[in-house]
């Protein structure tokens, strides 16, 4: 089953124009997207939660939280890779779910040139539907924090309906699932 | 042009001749119905989702006043500030006010309907404060000084090569064509704007009655960037917007996804819940929300034409209309053009003004086959030309002719009696009667001597 959900998943996710990994340890998260983005340390920014889940694995790359508040949205306006996880996977729509958190601020996922998402494999799932109302379970009413979709890189068709990828947000949309 | 609904015809004989517009707008909504039909085609679920959806939104509109009330609560409860207004003028001046108050001179605003209605803009660069539009689709109409010519693809009416003049003119950069570099050129542009502005307008694609959670969904991400960067957020929805549970968003996110532009799934959907707060860590410190009735509350009450405030504007219906198709929308002089602008305009605005937008249809009822909530367009416009008809509007030679017609169409021997006359006229004095309002662009079709009735009798009497 799982294995279904994860190639719909990286089928519809393709289909919007992003990409998904599927890697078998921390480790190999740390070293896929050491070699996709041989950038600058300060020019990658991950959130308080990717490194809470990579449990001491080394990524390249700056905490956002010990970034001074004042200087965060010149910095991840400049940086090229955000990193963030996520609160669930849709198969069906090839989907990253977002919850707001303390330790990943919405603008990690939106100003960086790429949005990078780490998730596992026990996050999927198959319909939107069962994904948000698990959500909406877990919070009393007025404490629910505010969601964010991401399905794909910023695009357009605005222009005679010709694609263009990259408008606004992040010109490149990435998923690393972490399988057992 | 004067772009008002009444000078519909005028206006559309004009477009109508447009051959240029007629190709831009025919290969837009061409791609745009391919991409949804290879979607839709893989969703055996869709008739079943389409009267889902339907039931829902009637749901709504059936007890607006209820929806309206728990979803003020719950947003109010999320630390959401919300303002009803009655009239579009009472919203504007809401939107101004809040603006005033935080002594801000410009703002970004993302793609929303609900302000074009209220000519929002136009009202605030009056009172000297700047608007930025931020959609492509937008930016372009703005720098143009034009008004959307469609409710999800504003500027379908545009060639690459207008875009690439128009911004050769305005922005001063050398004329290039590509789409991809016009669209860095406002990436570039725009950037600044939003990291620096302190007031972000949106509209609202659905707002959840249980959670007042407020939907926007979107694939630019500047609406993400109107409503998580500025220090204040304003939402401005028309009341209709509501639905009644978070629980519904999943199945109206798929239907106004697909059938708008053919995605399971825009790029990005915001979910907001509230502005800053100990359970928002991130976001505008004040989070106001507009709703407007704007006449919305009275359609509720009509049996029939309250069908029209389901519409979740994704534009499928100008996409596939005929009519659309051929002329655009700003000859409709409304802000909702096509089939669900002809159905809307007059029962929401104005009836007289708007008497013969129901009338620009062919009646084919392929707006009411790919509708995602299934409002039976085509046979509300014929509705609404009975409105028109009973409330005097037509003029008095159509009156007669009409009265004419219907006299000779209630007795066979009349309607036999007048096709031999016809015929004989057309045999004395040619095939090309001229009859005013029909032959000039119609030929008048050869009448035949004798009746199909008259034949079967005389057949029936050869065989006995």
């Amino acid at each position: 089953m799982t294995d279904n959900l994860q190639s719909l998943f990286q089928l519809r996710i393709r289909e919007m124009g992003g990409w998904c990994e599927i890697v078998e340890s921390l480790e190999s998260v740390c070293a896929l997207l050491g070699k996709k983005y041989a950038f600058d340390k300060n020019e990658i920014v991950f959130s308080g939660r990717v490194t809470k889940l990579l449990n001491g694995s080394k990524l390249t790359g700056v905490d956002v939280e010990s970034i001074h508040p004042g200087d965060r949205r010149e910095i991840l306006a400049h940086a090229m890779v955000g990193i963030t996880t996520c609160d669930g996977l849709i198969a069906e729509t090839g989907t990253a779910v977002l919850v707001n958190h303390p330790s990943e601020p919405r603008e990690l996922s939106l100003l960086p040139e790429r949005h990078i998402v780490v998730a596992t494999d026990d996050q999927l799932y198959e319909s939107l539907n069962a994904c948000l109302s698990r959500i909406k379970e877990s919070y009393l009413a007025g404490s629910m924090p505010s969601l964010t979709l991401v399905s794909g890189p910023s695009r357009t068709s605005d222009i005679e309906k010709t694609l263009v990828v990259g408008v606004h947000g992040p010109k490149e949309f990435g998923v690393v699932v972490i399988g057992t | 042009m004067n772009l008002r609904a009444s000078q519909f015809k005028a206006n559309a004989r004009i477009a109508a001749q447009d051959t240029g517009l007629r190709s831009k707008v025919k290969k837009a909504t061409g791609t745009a119905l391919t991409k949804r039909k290879q979607t839709v085609d893989e969703l055996p679920e869709w008739e079943s989702l389409r009267q889902q959806g339907h039931d829902i939104r009637k749901e709504v509109v059936d007890n607006i006043d209820r929806y309206l009330r728990s979803f003020t609560d719950a947003a109010r409860l999320n630390g959401a500030i919300v303002h009803h207004a009655n009239e579009h003028n009472d919203a504007t001046k809401i939107i101004y006010d809040i603006i005033r108050r935080v002594s801000a001179n410009s703002v970004v605003k993302s793609k929303s309907m609900i302000t074009e209605e209220l000519h929002l803009n136009r009202m605030l660069e009056e009172n000297g404060i700047r608007v930025i539009e931020t959609d492509l689709g937008e930016y372009i109409i703005q720098l143009a000084g034009e008004t959307p010519s469609h409710i999800t693809a504003p500027a379908l009416h545009k060639s690459k090569e207008d875009i690439a003049r128009l911004f050769q003119e305005k922005l001063n950069i050398s004329y290039t064509d590509d789409p991809a570099v016009l669209t860095a050129v406002v990436r570039k542009r725009l950037r600044d704007e939003f990291l620096n502005t302190r007031v972000g307008i949106s509209g609202v694609n659905f707002a959840c009655a249980d959670t007042g959670t407020i939907t926007i969904i979107e694939n630019e991400a500047n609406a993400r960037l109107c409503t998580v960067l500025p220090e204040v957020h304003i939402a401005v929805m028309s009341i209709e917007k509501i639905i009644p549970s978070f629980d519904d968003l999943s199945l109206f996110l798929k239907l106004l996804s697909c059938s708008a532009s053919g995605q399971r799934m825009t790029s990005y959907v915001s979910m907001i819940n509230g502005p800053r707060s100990s359970h928002n860590p991130d976001g505008p410190r004040q989070l106001h929300v507009v709703i407007l009735d704007g006449g919305r509350r009275q359609l509720a009450k009509h049996p029939a034409w309250k069908e029209a405030l389901y519409c979740i504007r994704c534009g499928a219906c100008l996409n596939v209309c005929p009519v659309y198709q051929s002329v655009g929308g700003h000859v409709y002089g409304s802000v909702y053009p096509g089939p669900i602008g002809s159905v809307l305009t007059p029962t929401l605005f104005d009836m007289k003004e708007a008497q013969d937008l129901p009338f620009a249809s062919s009646l084919c009822g392929a707006c009411t086959d790919i509708c995602p909530v299934k409002i039976d367009l085509h046979h509300h416009l014929l509705w609404e030309r009975r409105e028109v008809v009973d409330r005097g509007y037509k003029s008095f030679t159509e009156k007669i002719a009409m009265a004419v017609w219907r006299w000779m169409m209630l007795s066979a021997g009349r309607v036999e009696f007048a096709g031999r006359l016809g015929w004989l006229i057309q045999k004395v004095f040619g095939k090309n009667i001229p009859a005013p309002g029909w032959t000039p662009r119609r030929r008048f079709p050869a009448l035949a001597r004798r009746s199909f009735r008259s034949i079967m009798k005389r057949e029936k009497n050869n065989d006995g």
